[in-house]
Order: C-alpha cells, then structure tokens, then sequence
C-alpha cells in the first residue's frame, strides 16, 4: 500500500544518511509527494534539508531506505538518469560557455536535435527575458541574471521533477521578492513537481504547496503553510515559523473554583482544557501564543495584564512591542503602525484565550491539534 | 627617495639578467675574427684577458650562416630535443590530465596513499630513480633510443600534481549540475574538466617544457649514443672548439623556452605557486 | 602509472642489501662501503656546504626581491619578467658565458687587475664553489620569489590598515605583520628550494665537467661516475639513503603544512 504507484509523485520511504564519523545527517524521512506539488524544504542550516535534495537528485548515496520515482526505485539511479533538472545555490553555470549553450546543454546531452534544441532555448529564453543576453558569458552577467539563465538551463527540458537548493539566497533583498513570484508563476504554469530548499520562512511560507519543516535530520511538520502555521506540531516547529517567534513560557494547568487557568507567570489565564487529553497534563508543560493574538487592553477590563515596554521594533506596517513585568514572562505583541506607547510606559494586555498552543514541555509535541 | 634607492636595487639585480642575456645577442655577430681575439685568452689559455664589447664593432651574421649552412649536426640535434620534449609534454596531458581528474573528482580506495606517493616521487631527485630507471629500460631494450627520456619523463607525476591543484578549484556544483543535466563523467570531463582546467593543463605545459628542455641527468645517463643526444648536452660538448657558433647555438637553444616563457610567464607563476600550495 | 616507477624502486631497495657481483645477501655491507668511501664523503660533504650555504642566500635574496617589487608597484611586471627569465633559459646556453666571465683569465679578472688585484682561476679551485652558488642563485631566485609574492599577497590587507591606523610605520610593518605571516611560506620555500637544489648538478657538469675541483664534487658527480663503472650494488644504497633522506624532507613538509592550518 506504501508503494502505490502514482504517475509523477516522489515517495521518500524511510530514508536514512550517515556520513563517516557516525554523523546521522538524514533521520528515517518519510514524504509523499505529489504530481505537481510545489514542495518546500525548511529548517536551520545543518537540518539535513539540502542533504535529502542531493539524495533525490543522486548526488549524494543514500545509506537506507528507499526514494520512489513515478513507482520506481532510482535508489542506484545515476543523477542523468532521473529525469530530473536542478538550480543550485551558486548557479553552477558552466563559466566556459555562453549562455546559450548553457541552456542547451542539457538538450545536447540528450541529443537532442540541432533545430528543436535551437528552437526550445529561444523560447525559454524569452519566457525568461534573456534574449538579449544569449551570446554573452556567465562571467559578463549580474546576480539576478544569472539566476535567470540557471532557471532556464533547468526548464529548457520538461523534467519529471524540478530541485531547488536555497536558488535565491544570493540575491538582494528585491530581487529575491521579484524571482519568488516569477518562480511561483512557473511552477504553476508547467506544473512540473518541485522541490524547493531554503532556510528562509518566508519563502517557505509563501511559495509552497506545503511545507516539510526539519531540524537536526528529522522531519518536524509536513503540511500546508496554513497547518504549519495555525497547528505547529512541536515546540521546534512553532518557535522556527513566524516573526516575530512565538511567545512561548513554561506553564501549569491549575483549577479554582471548577475553573481551569493556565499560569502566565503570576498571572492566570482561564482555558477551556476538555479537548486535551487529561493524563498528559500532569506533565511539565509549555504554552505559546504568536504576538498578532495578544490584544492591547484597558486598565480596567477583567483578566487584563500590566506589563512596561522595554523596546520597540517599527517596521513602518506595524510595530513589535516587547514587554516586561516582574513575576511574568517577557512578551512580543504586534500592534499596528499608530501605536503611540514608548518606552517605559505601562500597558495593558489580553491573550486570546483559544490561540493559545500547549506543548509538552519535555519532549515538545503539542497537546492540541 | 625610499623609492629610488629601490628601484636603484632592482635594477641592479635585473642587471644580473640583462648583460649576460645582452652579452649572448651581441655576442653572436661578432665575426670569427674579432671573437677569437676578444676571447683568446679564455680559449686559448694565452696571457692577458678576455674582452666583451658591448656591441661587435664589425657586426656580421657569418657565425649564423655557418651555424646555419655548415652545420648540419646542430640541427639533427635540435630535432632530437624535440623529438624527446614534445612526446614527453604530450604525454603529460594525456596521461596526466585523466589521472588529475579523477584525484580531483572522485574519492575512490586508496587514494590519499596514492595521492602522497605521486607527490613523493615528484620530489624525489632524479639519482634516486636513476639506477631502477636504468635496470627497466636495459631490460626493455630501450636504452640508446629515445624512449628512454620520453618514457620515464611521461609518467612524471609532477604535471598530475599541478593539474590536480587547478582541478580541485572548479567548484563542484559545476560538475554536479553536469551529472543532472545529463553530461556522463567521461562527457564532464572532456566538456567542462578540459576548458576549465586550462590554465592548470597550460601551467603544466609550460613547467614541463622548461624542466625538459632543460634536462641533462636523464640523456646523460640513458643515450650513450651522440647522434641522440638533445642540446642541453650538446652544448656542454661543442663550446670549447667553436665560440661563434656555440654562442649562437646557445641563443638558438634558448629561444624556444623563452618564447613559450614570453607566452606562458601567467601560467609559470600559477604553476610555481601551485606546487607550493597547501594541501 | 606509478607502478611503473615503484616496483623498480623497491627492486633497487632490495638490491642495495645484495652483492651486484655474487648476488649474495651482504646485509649493509654496500652501505658501509659507500659511507666509508672518501669519494662519497667529500660528495657528501660538498652537498651539504652546498645546501647549507646556497639555501639561505637563496631564500633571503628572494625575499628581499620580492618584498622590494611589493613596495614598488610601478612596473613591477617588467622587473618580474626579468627576474623569472633565468627560469626559462636552459643551463646549457647560459654556461659558456659563464666559462667566460669565470675562467683564469676572464672578464671578471679582467676587471680586477685593472684594481691590481691578483688572478683567481674560479673554475679551478676553491672558489669554484663560489661560482657554482652563483649560478644556481642566478637561475633560481624568480622560482623563489614567484613564491614568496603569493605569500605576500595572502596577507590580509586590512592587517596593514589596522597597523597603519595604529601609528606602525613602514619598518615596523615589515617586522610585526610581514615576516611573521611570511612564517608558513618560508617552510614552503625552504622544503622546495632542497628538494630543487638536486638539479645544481647541471650547472656543475656544464662549468667544470665530469671531475670538476675537488669543492664542488657533488653527490650528483658521485652517482654518474658510480653509473659509469655500473656500480649497482653501491648506487642502489646510496638511492635508498637519498630517498630515505629526501621522504623525511617530504614528510616534514608535510606535516608543517597541515600543522599550520591549526593556527
């Protein structure tokens, strides 16, 4: 049943990399991937995310476990042979050749025939705006167009699957906004699968279909960016999405009066705990709540906490206050532009109650899906 | 004034350089005449002592035309430098640069151990190998012909080394994006490993051609027969009877390394920086 | 590839513990006899003077070279040029002339009797140590210097900025930031200028032929005569004590070259 055979879907099946030394890069990865998913890998850097990316491609040996490609298993597959196209994070653009040719090499090596060749880079090459630039060298051309001409060497083909290593990291900061929406357009135009590797959120966010989030070789969450954001899975997961992170503190369940509040420091917050599972409650816990769901109260509202500002990030759109009170966690709430506290002064906070996530505090998995 | 008094150093040094290289050009159109007065002392062993204008007062280019015309020996000479050089280079590209390839791209068993024993035998001076040479060579029959300098001076492993070095800066995403767009290795290496390594293949060359247009120890000991010999040790042998036309023969045997120096002088300086680099 | 080259080798090991006449098992007899031989020692000798005098010069007028060409950037490539050409020029077309300048009664003399100072016959005496030392430096300082230059450039220009921002003055800079970062390059220079200084040999043969004066009667002159007569048995001990002598070098080389990443 785990093998079922779908035409353009990747099955990553218990797979496991160890380098020399017993590094354990890869940790028993498990993913369905579907025909024409645009899939994207996150987590911090050592997460084992670009690792997975070249055992796809077969760059890389894969130590156990099996990678499926349309039902079969390319496990000792040669990379030409995989049917595949990648970007890479430098480009990796042939410095020897013009940009032409290096749109038409995968052509070439296929054998492709001079006059279809000629005519499919002429028109990804348009596709891309780099009809002007297909004499020149890659050494001639800027950042962003030598990204473009990297794209192109990789959709001159019609590949069962596209690969993508962190392709944006090394453009400015527009730029990098302009080629996400470019490459989003594509993808969905050819409808090609991808994946796509970054260590940046927002890509993540934005770009995928859904999102593998990994750390230290184990896959975290694998789900759509609303999923991953709304019910992260673990505390790594909640604190790695979003920014600013997650508010997150060390918490007890406690009862008063037939009423069950969770700690907030000194302070309590009432919680409607019947969809958790009891037992588990008795362990140490850790609640979390993002800083958009943490709302500016009055002085005299039931419930409402009094915290001081310590700092104040303004971004122009909004502003992040940091927040400080003895006896309580320090807190980050989002509040918009025309917020007019400064430092020093006194507010006063309300959570909202039903955002608030509740982790177990030792092994980090969330109590609440 | 710092800047003078060194500049004023340099130049002397560089004087060290320029005369005697002057002294040869000049040298060679001196007329048989005024050289062997000029050089009587030094030839001859007679008293008195040996003069060098600094242009001939009687410029001639007799000493060419005999060297030239008259001399047909010089040029069977030359000829076997070439014939020993030219083999030896190509078989440094041909040899050296798959084997640099694969030190540079893939890891296979043995390789570390393999690798260091290349540079071993890189350093090794040639009296080391000389003997063992020897005993293959006259085993294989090859000694008196020139395979025996071609032979020995292909299988250097000092052009492995350099191109080695310049193999291992191609980045290897470059190759790596070969192997998925579908380039087999052999394909990687001849389209991508051959243009890119260049300048290292080139650095090769160009210190190969040097050390073996140069090279003396290996004919000396392998080519008892004259009529083989290359010009390095021509030359020590015809100087003493004929000043003019040695002197030219010395400019003559000069002017190949030192048009392939002219064109090659950025890949001499990669290559002598690259054998010097750390691991 | 290099089986080609290693099987011999280990066959010239093997020999070097056998009689070349009898082919009988003589333990270090070869060696004995080559060390007790008073040709190998005055060999011996030589090469070590020769080593122990020709490398330093060497590696400090490099040095001076190329720290002079870094201070003076203008036309640096012409003087670069000039320096490494003696590279490309064979031994053999430069050694008449320095039969010329050297002989007893050559130019150099020449010019010193016009100081009224006596005639040395430098090819055929003592001072044709000196001659040699001269040669060998003049061919291959430009090797030395191409390599120092890049061990100077590796120097990270902002040290200099820092030093300067710092009140350091030129001398100053030389001394705390130049020279101490030059340390890694100098055990380069140094294994490389050993290992290359085999090569004087050719400038010795050319000047002064197969039995040249007594003090520059190098190892090298030593095997060829050793190679004339076919003595196998003490040619091979004597490659096997180089070797051995030359894979410490390596192996030193080697060790100082992966011990300095540490720092």
């Amino acid at each position: 049943m785990e093998n079922e055979v779908r035409a353009g879907g990747l099955q990553i099946h218990k797979v496991n990399k160890w380098y020399p030394g017993n590094v354990h890069a890869v940790i028993n990865m498990d993913m369905e991937i579907e025909q024409g998913e645009f899939i994207v890998f996150v987590g911090p850097s050592g997460c084992g995310k670009t690792t997975l990316l070249r055992m796809i491609a077969g760059l890389e040996g894969i130590s156990s476990g099996e990678i499926i490609m349309d039902g079969r298993v390319v496990n000792k597959v040669p990379p030409k042979n995989r049917d595949i196209a990648m970007v890479f994070q430098n480009y990796a653009l042939y410095p020897n050749m013009k940009v032409k040719n290096n749109i038409a090499f995968p052509l070439k090596m296929r054998h492709t025939k001079k006059q279809e060749a000629a005519a499919r880079v002429a028109e990804v090459a348009k596709k891309l705006e780099l009809d002007t630039l297909l004499e020149r060298k890659p050494g001639a051309l800027s950042g962003g167009q030598r990204q473009r001409v990297a794209l192109a060497r990789s959709l001159v083909r019609r590949p069962k699957l596209f690969l993508m290593d962190e392709p944006l990291a090394n453009l400015d900061a527009k730029l990098r906004t302009e080629m996400r929406r470019e490459i989003i357009a594509l993808q969905r135009e050819l409808g090609v699968t991808t994946i796509y590797v970054t260590h940046d959120q927002i890509e993540a966010m934005t770009m995928g279909t859904r999102i593998a989030v990994m750390n230290c070789g184990v896959l975290q969450q694998f789900g759509t960016p609303q999923e991953i954001y709304q019910n992260p899975a673990n505390l790594f997961v909640a604190g790695f999405i979003g920014s600013p992170n997650m508010n997150i503190w060390d918490t007890r369940i406690v009862s008063y009066n037939a009423q069950q509040f969770l700690t907030l420091g000194e302070a309590r917050i009432p919680i409607d705990i019947s969809g958790l599972p009891g037992e588990q409650l008795q362990e140490p816990l850790k609640a979390g709540i993002r800083p958009e769901h943490i709302e500016l109260a009055s002085k005299n509202e039931p419930g409402a906490i009094r915290m001081e500002i310590s700092l104040l990030e303004n971004t122009g759109r909004e502003v992040a206050v940091f927040l400080v009170a003895s006896g309580i966690p320090n807190l980050t709430i989002m509040t918009n532009a025309d917020f007019s506290g400064q430092i020093g002064h006194e507010i006063y906070i309300r959570l909202k109650q039903e955002k608030i996530h509740i982790f177990n505090g030792e092994r980090g998995h969330a109590l609440r899906l | 004034m710092k800047k003078i008094f060194i500049c004023l150093f340099l130049f002397m040094i560089a004087a060290f350089v320029w005369v005697p290289l002057w002294m040869l050009s000049s040298g060679t159109l001196m007329g048989p005449g005024e050289l062997s007065e000029n050089l009587a002392p030094v030839l001859e062993s007679g008293d008195g002592f040996a003069a060098w204008p600094i242009f001939a007062f009687y410029p001639t280019f007799q000493a060419y035309a005999e060297l030239l015309f008259d001399t047909p020996q010089f040029f069977n000479v030359f000829w076997n430098s070439c014939k020993q050089v030219f083999p030896i280079i190509l078989g440094h590209i041909v040899l050296g640069a798959p084997a640099a390839w694969a030190f540079a791209r893939f890891d296979f068993r043995g390789k570390k151990v393999l690798y260091t024993l290349y540079i071993v035998l890189m350093l090794m001076p040639f009296q080391v190998t000389m003997v063992s040479s020897y005993l293959v060579l006259n085993k294989l029959g090859l000694i008196d012909t020139a395979w025996a300098i071609i032979l020995p001076g292909a299988a250097s492993t000092l052009p492995v080394f350099i191109m080695t070095r310049f193999f291992m800066t191609i980045p290897g995403a470059v190759t790596e994006a070969a192997a998925v767009d579908g380039a087999s290795p052999i394909q990687t290496f001849l389209r991508l490993g051959i243009p890119l390594g260049a300048p290292g293949i080139l650095s090769a060359v160009v210190l190969g051609f040097l050390e073996y247009w140069n090279a003396m120890e290996a004919p000396q000991a392998f080519l008892k027969d004259q009529t083989l010999w290359p010009l390095s040790l021509y030359m020590a042998n015809i100087t003493a009877d004929n000043a003019g036309v040695s002197l030219i023969a010395s400019l003559i045997t000069l002017m190949p390394p030192l048009l392939i120096f002219m064109f090659g002088q950025k890949y001499l300086e990669q290559g002598i920086i690259s054998s010097g680099m750390k691991d | 590839m290099s089986v080609m080259v290693l099987i011999p080798l280990v066959d010239a090991l093997r020999r070097s513990f056998f009689s070349a006449v009898s082919n009988q098992f003589v333990g270090f007899q070869n060696y004995i006899s080559v060390l007790g031989n008073s040709a190998f020692q005055l060999a011996a000798s030589n090469t070590a003077k020769f080593i122990f005098v020709c490398i330093p010069l060497l590696l400090i007028i490099s040095l001076v070279v190329a720290l002079m060409l870094t201070t003076f950037q203008e036309k640096h490539g012409i003087f670069k040029t000039t320096f490494l050409m003696p590279m490309a020029i064979p031994v053999a077309s430069i050694v008449l002339l320095w039969r010329v300048i050297f002989h007893r009664n050559g130019l150099i003399n020449g010019l010193l009797s016009l100081l009224d100072v006596t005639s040395i016959d430098w090819i055929g005496s003592g001072a044709a140590f000196a001659v040699l030392v001269f040669a060998y430096i003049w061919k291959n300082f430009g090797y030395d210097m191409v390599l120092w230059l890049s061990g100077i450039s590796a120097i990270n220009p902002a040290l200099y900025e820092a030093a300067q921002i710092d009140g350091a003055g030129s001398i100053k800079r030389l001394i705390k930031i130049t020279l101490p970062n030059l340390l890694p390059t100098l055990f380069t220079v140094t294994v490389l200028s050993l290992l290359n200084s085999f090569k004087v040999f050719r400038e010795a043969y050319l000047i002064a032929g197969s039995y040249p004066d007594n003090s520059i009667y190098m190892l090298q002159h030593l095997f060829n005569n050793w190679y004339s007569s076919l003595d196998v048995d003490k040619m091979c001990a004597g490659a096997v004590m180089m070797a051995f002598i030359v894979f410490t070098l390596i192996m030193l080389l080697q060790k100082i070259m992966s011990g300095g990443d540490g720092s």
